[in-house]
């Protein structure tokens, strides 16, 4: 403020003094006998120009997270698999549906991890001058840090949903599948409302690779489950990622079927052992016009925002949920009341 | 004695804020418009609020307001009766210090009070001056259609292909919704009134749009943040023209009318008028 506007006035009821308009009517607040400015010191300036943080937009810590867990009921989601599964791509084709418009039935409603989704984001963005669309590795790192995202339903009268996402790097994986005491270091996943573990659909594309990549993601759960990380609290999903690369396979029949058998063996073999098992086929990013941008995601998020044990209660029975194909599937397998 | 609200005018550089102060400092001092607020006394730089008025009144564009000549501007306003007179305190911000918010994460211990205290935020964009996020995947197959020799030359061997990440350079519609949630949770208020003024309003015109349906249609992660957010954000999309037109190839027609007040266009739900008062009679509402 100027530092004539700034001051006292000596008659009684005059509001100059609160930054109001001059009781006698002058304009320039100087012409009135009244009226005494006040000199702004430098320290006064200075504090005026004092900087004060706010929220940082990157990912968040655990510290960060234990206000929002306290006040909210936010849903943690575990994105477990090897390097380049596509983990990190899933969660920022997530956030890119939304810069588009409401998805899923949900609406955007505020992240304070924005630096950290625009930033993962950059790499398939024109701005970044690249001729093909990218997701920059997740760097090696032993703290657990998550992205927040706030989601609301479009049925009127709903609240609003927290996610609390992890975006881990695979090598972290591949370790504590190899080790108990690597996996015990992931405490996030006892408090995971859902893990999702990925099955890189390039690999299943490839003869050479299919087998060993399903007993990897065999392996990784069967290390959740002996270190006892996830248990009948938590929803596992199968993730068939890069399904474009699935459906422009040269025998896609066979990587159908051994999809279909891998999803079923984790199933049985896993189905008790958690609170839920379910399979989703993605194509968070597709490399061709063959399946749209984001293909399953729905699917995906829908399940996350309508369905957590932790959140519902106590521990119920282990339950066996694969992914229903049609609403009619969906309606029989809802528990009965 | 006079009511008194604090009002923050927020947006990023080239949103329109001055030339808007310009033309409601105007409208309110000029008494041309029968129903809108009128001026009854302005404390603060009067300097800079004739230097922007005089330029508008000549259909000149505004000169950017920098960081170093950020003022408060303090209107006392009469309003019909039975409503007592109201003191609008603005804050003539930099669209650049918004940047600053965004990109360094902190704000001045100055600002921070004027946040404490608002009453209500009036935000702009400006249709021509958005950062959109364009996927390379969905630009690349539109790339494919195009003739040969319309498509873009392909990059020379040399090229460095990494362009790191710039957050100056981030989609508008994120750097809002960040100013809109940092804002959210310092104000005091429970329930924030937002006036969203969507600028050169006659340049949607042709679009067949309203106000609404044109934040929906370019910046939907803002119009789902505000959607989502109620009742602690109430919001309101105005669309404004405060100069009437492009000043350069509309200027004589512009300065042919003959209040000034009249080149103004303000639209909101199907209703035209020129009463740029609008917004802030909605935000005190």
């Amino acid at each position: 403020m100027p530092e004539d506007t700034i001051g006292t006035c000596s008659l009684d009821g005059c509001p100059v003094g609160e930054g109001g308009a001059c009781q006698q009517g002058h304009e320039t607040l100087g012409e009135c006998p009244h009226f005494q400015p006040t000199e702004l010191t430098a320290l006064e300036e200075e504090e005026s120009e004092r900087r004060i943080p706010i929220h940082s937009a990157a990912e968040l810590s655990e510290t960060d997270t234990a206000p929002i867990m306290r006040s909210t009921l936010a849903r943690i989601l575990v994105m477990a698999g090897p390097a380049d599964s596509g983990k990190t791509t899933i969660l920022t084709s997530l956030y890119e549906l939304f810069q588009a418009g409401p998805f899923a039935e949900l609406q955007f409603g505020g992240s304070r991890s924005l630096h950290a989704f625009e930033r993962r984001c950059h790499m398939s963005r024109i701005a970044s001058e690249r001729d093909a669309p990218e997701t920059e590795r997740t760097k090696l790192s032993y703290d657990i840090e998550y992205l927040h995202l706030r989601l609301r339903p479009m049925a009127e009268g709903s609240r609003a949903l927290v996610f609390l996402m992890t975006d881990l790097p695979g090598e972290r994986f591949r370790l504590a599948r190899d080790s108990e005491e690597e996996c015990k270091k992931l405490s996030v996943l006892k408090r995971a409302d859902h893990v999702a573990v990925l099955l890189d659909g390039q690999k299943l594309a490839d003869l050479r690779t299919r087998t060993q990549a399903f007993q990897d993601t065999r392996a990784l759960i069967r290390s959740f489950v002996d270190a006892e990380m996830i248990d009948h609290r938590t929803m596992l999903q199968i993730v068939f990622s890069k399904w474009d690369l699935v459906e422009n396979a040269t025998e896609i029949d066979d990587v159908k079927k051994f999809v279909d058998s891998s999803e079923k063996k984790l199933t049985n073999e896993f189905g008790d052992r958690v609170g839920d098992v379910s399979a989703f086929r993605i194509a968070a990013r597709p490399e061709t016009t063959v399946l749209p941008f984001g293909f399953g995601l729905d699917g995906l998020l829908s399940h996350w925002a309508s369905h957590s044990l932790i959140l519902a209660g106590p521990r119920p029975s282990g339950r066996v949920t694969r992914q229903a194909r049609s609403e009619f599937e969906r309606f029989l397998s809802r528990p009965v009341a | 004695m006079s009511d008194e609200r604090h009002f923050l005018v927020v947006g990023l550089p080239g949103a329109g804020k001055t030339t808007y102060l310009a033309a409601f400092w105007h409208v309110a001092e000029s008494g041309e418009l029968p129903e809108s607020m009128r001026l009854a006394q302005v404390t603060g730089d009067r300097e800079h609020l004739h230097e922007i008025r005089s330029l508008w009144l000549q259909c000149k564009p505004p000169v950017r307001t920098v960081t170093t000549a950020e003022k408060t501007i303090s209107m006392l306003l009469v309003r019909q009766s039975p409503h007592p007179p109201l003191t609008v305190c603005f804050p003539d911000m930099s669209g650049e210090s918004f940047r600053q918010h965004w990109c360094e994460r902190s704000w001045t211990a100055g600002y921070d009070k004027l946040v404490g205290r608002t009453s209500g935020v009036l935000l702009f964009v400006h249709p021509d001056n958005l950062t959109e996020p364009h996927r390379i995947d969905a630009v690349e197959p539109v790339m494919q259609e195009l003739p040969a020799d319309q498509r873009a030359a392909p990059a020379p061997v040399d090229k460095d292909p990494d362009l790191p990440w710039d957050v100056g350079e981030s989609p508008t519609q994120v750097i809002l919704v960040d100013t809109l949630q940092s804002i959210m949770e310092r104000a005091e208020q429970t329930n924030l009134r937002t006036a969203i003024v969507v600028s050169a309003w006659d340049l949607v015109d042709p679009e067949n749009l309203e106000p609404d349906q044109w934040l929906a249609r370019r910046l939907p992660l803002l119009q789902q943040f505000l959607e989502s957010n109620q009742p602690t954000v109430t919001h309101r999309v105005f669309g404004i023209s405060a100069q009437g037109g492009d000043f350069e190839t509309d200027g004589e027609r512009l300065l042919r009318i003959g209040e000034p007040s009249r080149r103004i266009r303000v639209r909101v739900d199907g209703v035209e008028s020129n009463d740029i008062t609008e917004p802030l009679r909605w935000l005190i509402a």
